[in-house]
């Protein structure tokens, strides 16, 4: 298990999970990580399809019941899915000080 | 007004294949049906949609590709046309169109997809000229007749037929093979392009 949460998660993976912490269907996390990223990151249907799928199977996400009237699918982020945006977090944290402490010292 | 076009495609002209029908997009003819051979178009606005052709893993029938397809449609793109595990897609330029997947790793899924393609092709060919050679040499040891001498000819045909379209494959194929290479080696500094 340890190891399997040594790992360094894609932009869309990472923005990915942090949209589901509430619910939301495919097109709704595409929009959501548009917004998050200022327009910079867009995801093709293609990446996000191949993110959900491989997260479902990992037990990251989960799929909702389909509600009544719907024809789109919700997910929404684990326990366990939970953990490895906490981790990759505190990874991206090392790499920001790293970067601050000698790019910045530099300039100044 | 509507017009149908009648056309070939290859698999290593897909990027030609995407192209045209953008332009023909562009032209206000949209593409509303595509199978083998056989496109149809309708006129529009030629600023409504963007259209994207894609290779699936598997064929348009399968389940799995079924699920993709769906998903596809939640996203608000439209399914056009299908030719094996091809699929030709569109989506509103208003919505952002599909200039959205300069990813790397895009690429290189794609070119393995078609390499793929292109190694069971020549499995094929080369089985064909295998049993070709076989039937040569079993014909050969027959009783000269018209029969036999037909089949001869027949075989050695299908090898002669079956090499040079190996031959012809062989460039086709490498030039595949650099594009991974390519962007693998690129993929070591970023995931981008």
């Amino acid at each position: 298990m340890k190891e399997e949460l040594n790992i360094v998660l894609t932009e869309a993976v990472y923005y990915t999970l942090l949209a589901l912490y509430s619910p939301l269907h495919g097109y709704g996390i595409m929009q959501e990580t548009e917004r998050m990223s200022n327009g910079r990151l867009k995801l093709s249907a293609g990446t996000l399809y191949g993110a959900l799928s491989s997260m479902l199977e990992k037990g990251w996400i989960n799929e909702l019941p389909i509600e009544e009237g719907s024809r789109r699918k919700e997910y929404e982020i684990t326990d366990l899915g939970k953990e490895v945006v906490t981790l990759e977090l505190s990874r991206l944290e090392e790499l920001v000080a790293n970067g601050k402490k000698i790019i910045k010292q530099i300039e100044l | 007004m509507k017009k149908t076009v009648r056309k070939k495609f290859f698999v290593w002209e897909y990027e030609k294949e995407e192209k045209w029908i953008n332009k023909m997009s562009a032209e206000g003819w949209q593409l509303v049906h595509a199978s083998l051979f056989n496109y149809k178009f309708e006129k529009g606005d030629p600023d409504e949609y963007a259209y994207k052709l894609e290779l699936m893993d598997k064929d348009a029938k399968n389940k799995e590709s079924r699920a993709y397809m769906d998903f596809l449609q939640e996203m608000n793109i439209e399914l056009v046309g299908e030719i094996s595990a091809w699929i030709y897609l569109r989506k509103k330029k208003a919505e952002g169109g599909f200039d959205d997947d300069n990813r790397l790793i895009s690429k290189v899924t794609r070119s393995v997809k078609i390499g793929e393609i292109y190694q069971n092709m020549m499995i094929l060919l080369l089985s064909m000229i295998a049993v070709s050679v076989i039937g040569i040499i079993i014909f050969h040891e027959l009783k000269s007749s018209p029969i036999t001498s037909f089949f001869e000819g027949f075989f050695t045909g299908m090898v002669f037929g079956g090499s040079l379209i190996s031959v012809l494959l062989i460039p086709v194929l490498k030039k595949n093979q650099k594009k991974i290479r390519a962007a693998l080696r690129e993929l070591v500094v970023a995931e981008r392009s």
